[in-house]
């Protein structure tokens, strides 16, 4: 008899998800699914909508990383438009940009994942949030929200708001850095590189107290990709890099080009799609993004502490596959991005005025590509002679790992489902294994609480013979 | 203090409000004190515990997002909805301009980058609503806060006066209230006005940050708009895009906003260069009175 669990409702993506996994007649793992439950409609509704408007309709998207559809959907307008932006506002919006990694970063290793290490796993999961965290290590805590809060007001300063910010605009920036904000901003970044120093050395911290207990979130070979310039770790703009996954290259584009490398595949059960290479087709193309997938396309991180610290990172080997190094990676990542808004800040070119140039409507078609906290970000549009969008596409970055997350759950599962019977902690030990890709999910599960769980044990009638559930 | 038993859930969005909760920074810790979080955030759990303030965020998309919210509205003596979208249905309402079918066979079949696409119909994930709703409108809503999301300073203040059982108190007055922007040519009925007015922001020579954008010939959603989100965006020297959505009274947004453009000076047109109803509506189509396109 074939049975199937339900792990319902999971969590969310940018909204809500859950879990199947699929049993035989002897009661062993032989699939497992992620589910999107959500569906929202941006690639229609955009349709009609004017072309500059676009950098603030799209990040409403998410309102976790904003700041990157924000950045893409402004690239996407100045590559329809035919315009290079100049210097100063480019700098401005990777300073905003690196303010969103900071942010992010800080908000899911500290916030979200954290509690499952410095906690436990098993530990109660009603006190396995921030709520606990403060009361366990109420220091650790506090240098957690002020890293958040350094990335949310580098975003303010520069963005005019911290979430869905505005100041991005076809040809430039509306606005310039004013000169006091300047150095808050600079006194606070040096402060965060301190603070970011101590996250890279609490997620090694983690690693070697759960190498043992926790022996893997998921460890298969897949491709890798993500943004680099001339080789480096970048998020603004660079070429997409693709590793096979003994990190020889496998390919490399100008993000123009992404529809004869990338193409997406629809399955019945999810809302969200499956993106892959193209040159090998579905699934063999499949690859993962997100900080795991950067540092291992990466050859060099140009900061001097991240750089350091990459280095020693990658002397673990030419490509890393385990999922629980994706932690790691990103308080690596973390550091980088503090140390480049700190040299940012330092140019004296951030508050020149000089950040716009005047651009006209026109017809045509743009794509604007950026590294997101979770991955490769793809805006592409299409407009008419009014500057109206005519055709909206969209590949986000947590829709790259649908297919690894699932394979993360097959793994996890394997080892904590034996006979058709549900081992106690594999409810927590799934939504870890998902929570190391850092999907939007993860921001509901442990935000400002916990996240609740049913594991549905059933007949392949339908039939609910067992159920575990956690509140 | 007793505190003030809480639950938050999430609809359909993009979790926004639920991030400005977290820009509370260390005011966080403090409101902790003086309310016990039971679950946030919440999905589709079919068991709401007993609370005495449930807050909800999000649209109505879906039927599980309708679902949450009834069970909400059973367990919980009063609801917040919690930012644009489960005010007035959100960004999420442009969804409305379009049929179902429309908007799914764009996202799984006709995007350029999907291969063999089709639209998934699995009873894995629930079925869609025809049309995007606010959160009023199907269920009793106690307290309204707007904003996309809503500002932490305007959280903190209605989040104390629930848990001093005083009625929140949010602003009424539109956007230009809070504005500092000077403007004194739109009082002069003039033909040049019109004419040479209408522009996207990348297309002026200068962007004036002390001069109203309407002036500039940029359409601005300030006369619209409810006030209170201390005009980020105009201070950020963009255009107002009316995220706060309509002020009290006002029976729609977007029908104000042409009013507004036609008494103050002769570019109703101003509206109709542009996109109507993108602009117009854009964050309040649900509860409009023209919420949704009729399927023929």
């Amino acid at each position: 008899m074939k049975r199937k669990i339900e792990i319902d409702p999971l969590t969310r993506l940018e909204g809500h998800g859950k879990v199947t996994i699929h049993l035989d007649d002897n009661g062993a793992v032989t699939d497992a699914r992620f589910h999107v439950t959500e569906f929202r409609g941006f690639e229609k509704f955009c349709e009609g909508r004017m072309l500059w408007d676009m950098p603030v309709i799209t990040p409403r998207i998410c309102g976790i990383c904003p700041v990157s559809h924000h950045l893409a959907a402004a690239k996407a307008c100045d590559d329809l438009l035919g315009i290079d932006i100049p210097p100063a506002a480019r700098k401005l919006r990777e300073l905003m940009h690196m303010g969103q990694i900071i942010q992010s970063h800080a908000l899911h290793f500290f916030f979200l994942s954290s509690p499952d290490f410095i906690l436990g796993p098993d530990s109660n999961p009603e006190k396995r949030s921030l709520i606990g965290l403060y009361e366990k290590n109420p220091d650790l805590a506090k240098k957690a929200i002020q890293l958040r809060k350094a990335g949310q007001t580098i975003i303010d300063r520069v963005g005019g708001r911290p979430i869905h910010p505005v100041t991005a605009i076809p040809g430039g920036m509306s606005m310039a850095l004013k000169h006091e904000d300047r150095f808050e901003l600079l006194k606070d970044a040096a402060e965060s590189v301190r603070l970011s120093e101590i996250a890279v050395d609490t997620a090694y911290g983690i690693l070697d107290s759960y190498a043992k207990k926790l022996p893997s979130l998921g460890n298969f070979r897949t491709k890798h990709m993500g943004m680099t310039r001339e080789g480096s770790l970048e998020f603004y703009d660079g070429r997409i890099m693709i590793k096979n996954s003994d990190n020889r290259k496998a390919d490399e584009f100008g993000g123009r080009d992404y529809l004869d490398y990338i193409a997406e595949h629809v399955e019945d059960s999810t809302w969200l799609k499956f993106p892959y290479y193209k040159k090998e087709g579905w699934p063999k193309g499949i690859y993962r993004v997100g900080p795991l997938a950067r540092l291992n396309v990466a050859e060099h991180v140009l900061t001097p502490a991240a750089g350091e610290r990459f280095r020693a990172y990658r002397s673990l080997g030419d490509t890393i596959n385990e999922n629980l190094y994706y932690h790691v990676a990103r308080t690596i990542e973390l550091l980088y991005a503090c140390e480049r808004a700190y040299e940012l800040l330092s140019d004296d070119e951030i508050v020149s005025k000089d950040v716009r140039i005047r651009a006209e409507r026109k017809a045509g078609e743009g794509v604007g590509v950026i590294e997101a906290p979770r991955g490769t970000l793809i805006h592409h549009y299409w407009a008419d002679d009014d500057g109206r969008v005519t055709k909206a596409n969209f590949i986000v970055a947590t829709a790259h790992n649908n297919k690894a997350i699932d394979m993360s759950v097959k793994e996890v599962a394997r080892k904590y489902v034996k006979g058709g019977k549900v081992r106690e902690g594999m409810l927590n030990r799934v939504e870890m294994a998902i929570r190391c890709y850092d999907p939007c999910l993860s921001c509901s599960t442990h935000a400002v609480g916990r996240m609740p769980l049913e594991i549905r044990l059933c007949s392949a009638e339908g039939e609910c013979i067992d159920v575990l559930r956690r509140y | 203090m007793k505190k003030l038993r809480v639950a938050t859930g999430h609809l359909q969005g993009c979790f926004g409000c639920h991030m400005a909760l977290l820009d509370l920074h260390e005011d966080l810790i403090a409101l902790l004190d003086s309310i016990d979080l039971v679950r946030s955030p919440i999905n589709d759990v079919k068991s709401v515990p007993k609370v005495e303030l449930g807050i909800l965020d999000g649209a109505l998309c879906n039927s599980s997002n309708l679902a949450l919210a009834k069970e909400f509205r059973k367990k919980a003596g009063k609801i917040l909805a919690f930012g644009t979208c489960a005010a007035f249905g959100g960004i999420n309402g442009l969804r409305n301009l379009f049929s179902l079918e429309e908007v799914l066979g764009r996202a799984y079949v006709e995007t350029e980058s999907t291969i063999k696409g089709k639209v998934p119909s699995s009873p894995d994930i629930p079925g869609m609503l025809p049309h995007v709703r606010a959160v009023h409108q199907e269920i009793q809503v106690d307290y309204v806060l707007p904003g996309c999301p809503p500002t932490p300073r305007m959280i903190k203040a209605v989040l104390s006066d629930i848990i001093g059982n005083k009625e929140p108190d949010i602003p009424q007055k539109n956007l230009c209230h809070e504005c500092n922007r000077k403007h004194k040519e739109m009082y002069i009925p003039k033909r040049e006005f019109v004419t040479n007015s209408v522009h996207a922001i990348m297309e002026l020579d200068e962007i004036d940050p002390e001069k109203c954008f309407l002036e500039q010939g940029l359409l601005c959603m300030g006369p619209a708009t409810r006030e209170g989100c201390e005009a980020r965006c105009v201070k950020g020297n963009v255009p107002c895009r009316g995220c706060m959505g309509p002020t009290t009274g006002a029976l729609e947004q977007g029908a104000k906003m042409i009013n507004a453009l036609a008494s103050i000076l002769p570019a109703g047109a101003m509206m109709f260069m542009e996109d109507v109803v993108g602009v117009g509506y854009r964050y309040s189509l649900p509860v409009s009175i023209f919420p949704y396109r009729e399927d023929k």
